[in-house]
């Protein structure tokens, strides 16, 4: 009778061992593949189709509200400016997508820089993305990445090694 | 018969571990508990409010539809919760919408399918000048012609909302009014 017992409550135990790892496992997986698959090769070739690409690393942050904006690297070419970010959060339900197309890049002298392409990558903890602007007017060497929705606010300068420069 | 308990102890840790896990993970939980929660996180989600909720409207053709109108700040809003299988969720309208001070009322508005030939309604907005005593959206009737008024007396949190539901494009809305306690009109703003 005891040996029974024993013996049913290994069962249980190892049963419910192995359906936590069950469910546990896709799980994974699928953020997994989710956070690997980074097309940021491909985003280089299109822009070193404008001509020579300058890089320049930024690696600033803001916060909005309990998350974190990043603006990590911005390239540029004699077409455009770059700038990759990582928009980083830790809530998990009810994440919107970050609206991308509201940042604004300005040149010292004001000139708001317009911008029409962007493009961004989910994954487990926020996206990763980039938006392209127009080069300024006037060559600069640097101008301010602005968020300003509702009454959130974050800026970050940026490097440009003389933008608009010989385009 | 020792290692064998204290295997068995070892494995009861690990199966508290993978529940802490599961838990965290929240694979069976991706919804809120509450409308009021998932309302919060959608609105924290998107980097707007905490709105003030100044009604929580129960749809009442659908109840697993909930609605919150709100204002922050320079802003108001209507917020629709839906609730699926894994609890309430996000359904559209989170964003916030700018109050017009120099306008008697502000409005905006939002079409929702719920299948594929019908769609819910929401005509909403805030209203400015404290003369406006009742809002009207004025209504066509595609079938039958006739102008059909939706009515709505304004109380103190000054916000107002239509809820319709349709077959896509039985009506159309022609016209919103704000009008004083005597019935007189004081803003029309058409709307085709």
């Amino acid at each position: 009778m005891k040996r029974r017992l024993t013996y049913a409550t290994f069962l249980f135990r190892r049963t419910i061992f192995v359906a936590l790892i069950l469910i546990l496992i896709p799980n994974y997986i699928q953020k997994w593949t989710i956070d690997k698959d980074r097309g940021n090769n491909d985003l280089i070739k299109v822009l070193q189709a404008d001509g020579p690409v300058t890089e320049i690393t930024v690696n600033k942050s803001f916060p909005i509200d309990k998350d974190t904006f990043t603006a990590d690297i911005v390239y540029v070419t004699p077409k455009q400016i770059q700038v990759t970010y990582t928009f980083h959060t830790k809530q998990k339900k009810g994440v919107w997508s970050f609206p991308t197309m509201s940042l604004k890049l300005v040149t010292p002298d004001g000139q708001q820089l317009l911008s029409h392409n962007a493009g961004s990558d989910g994954n487990s903890s926020g996206e990763t993305g980039y938006i392209s602007f127009d080069l300024p007017n006037k060559p600069t060497d640097r101008a301010t990445l602005i968020y300003e929705l509702y009454d959130r606010y974050g800026q970050i300068e940026i490097p440009l090694k003389k933008a608009g420069e010989g385009a | 018969m020792n290692r064998k308990l204290i295997f068995a102890g070892f494995e009861w840790i690990a199966i508290l571990l993978l529940v802490w896990l599961v838990l965290r993970e929240e694979i069976f939980t991706p919804g809120s508990s509450t409308p009021e929660q998932a309302h919060r996180l959608s609105e924290s989600g998107f980097h707007y409010g905490p709105s003030k909720i100044v009604r929580k409207v129960m749809v009442p053709y659908d109840k697993h539809r909930v609605i919150f109108l709100g204002t922050y700040k320079d802003w108001f809003s209507a917020d629709t919760i839906v609730k699926k299988k894994g609890g309430w969720v996000a359904g559209g309208g989170v964003a916030g919408i700018k109050i017009d001070r120099d306008k008697a009322l502000s409005y905006s508005w939002e079409g929702n399918s719920v299948s594929p030939s019908l769609m819910i309604y929401k005509f909403f907005g805030y209203v400015s000048d404290d003369r406006v005593a009742t809002v009207e959206l004025l209504m066509t009737d595609k079938e039958t012609g006739k102008l059909v008024p939706m009515r709505e007396g304004i109380m103190d949190d000054r916000m107002f909302l239509f809820l319709w539901e349709s077959k896509q494009g039985s009506s159309t809305w022609q016209a919103i009014r704000g009008l004083d306690k005597e019935g007189n009109v004081l803003y029309e703003q058409n709307l085709n």
